[in-house]
């Protein structure tokens, strides 16, 4: 069974193709991190080739508004491109981006958002207000979209953490891409920048499908042993019989979670 | 050494773990993708050019295409 991780990342790889997951699922025996390695020098390969024509629609920042920019965007430019060109011309105007952001319809925030540059997120992330993101981020929620709402938490600082935290009411939904976040310790950045009132509630969702039960479960074994106990604590007060039996049909499927899920079971009293 | 590996950089060792067919349609489909991105690019341009008001428009190709 492909892992959490890896499937994660063939999807990544598929997108950046263009291509339906299928033609790339065979590649899941390279592992989460072997897809990874050939999904950013495919994207890093697409990037940098349309380079010298970012610079110069860049250029045209002086003759157009953000409103100019926001209308014409959301009227012909398609996603693919407007994504692909977000990142550099963002880097070249980053006074402009928290207005502009704020003149497009979450829709295409969340259509543009598979297609940008992971390297101009990591730069972009810590000038981008919060608030300035979380309706792009509810609407990659409430279309599942987990993989892509991931891979701008990879780059998000502590700030945005925490606006995310505050603007994002979708629990399900968050226990789900945390599970996707590909490196653990940015996992646990993001636990850390979570208040534990707020974990609870998000631990607690999780056992509502055996889907997000496996993201739960799935989250809390990335985690060190202190913080994993801790909310292992915190997610055990949630457990009645019949989540339990969830659990366990969980496991039964997928028994590299297995010792965590028996941590939690121990500690329900 | 495979197209794949002199498109992607031969120091990319994940790719050795590819066989030549793989590669091969991996290959395929990063050029469908580099096709495809040309002509969505060169066409949003024409088309936003066309959303432009006129007196933004003509600079703007100006500045675009020199």
């Amino acid at each position: 069974m492909t892992d959490f991780l890896t499937r994660g990342q063939l999807e990544i790889l598929a997108a950046t193709l263009g291509v339906e997951v299928d033609h790339v699922a065979h590649l899941d025996r390279l592992g989460a991190d072997g897809v990874r390695a050939l999904r950013e020098r495919i994207s890093n390969l697409l990037f940098d080739e349309q380079a010298a024509i970012f610079a110069r629609v860049s250029k045209l920042a002086p003759l157009t508004p953000n409103a100019l920019v926001a209308k014409v965007s959301e009227a012909v430019i398609p996603p693919l491109v407007a994504g692909r060109a977000a990142g550099a011309l963002g880097i070249d105007h980053q006074g402009r981006i928290a207005d502009l952001l704020g003149r497009l319809s979450p829709t295409y925030m969340a259509d543009c958002a598979p297609y940008l540059d992971p390297r101009t997120i990591a730069v972009l992330a810590p000038v981008v207000p919060g608030d300035a993101l979380v309706p792009g981020a509810n609407e990659l929620l409430n279309r599942r979209d987990y993989v892509t709402a991931a891979a701008f938490v990879e780059y998000a600082t502590p700030e945005l953490i925490r606006a995310f935290e505050q603007g994002i009411e979708d629990d399900l939904g968050l226990i789900n891409t945390a599970a996707l976040v590909h490196s653990s310790a940015v996992l646990a950045q993001i636990i850390d920048a979570i208040p534990d009132e707020r974990l609870e509630r998000i631990l607690a969702a999780s056992l509502t499908t055996p889907d997000s039960i496996l993201s739960g479960l799935s989250v809390l074994s990335r985690l060190d042993v202190e913080v994993r106990n801790r909310l292992v604590d915190l997610l055990a007060r949630h457990v009645d019989a019949g989540t339990r039996d969830s659990v366990l049909q969980t496991i039964e499927h997928d028994p590299e979670l297995r010792a965590v899920a028996e941590q939690v079971l121990a500690t329900v009293s | 050494m495979s197209p794949l590996h002199e498109l992607l950089g031969a120091d990319l060792t994940v790719l050795d773990e590819l066989s030549a067919d793989e590669a091969a349609d991996l290959f395929a489909m990063v050029q469908s993708a580099r096709t495809a991105q040309q002509a969505a690019l060169d066409d949003a341009i024409e088309a936003a050019l066309g959303h432009l008001p006129r007196l933004v428009r003509v600079p703007a190709r100006r500045v675009l295409f020199g």
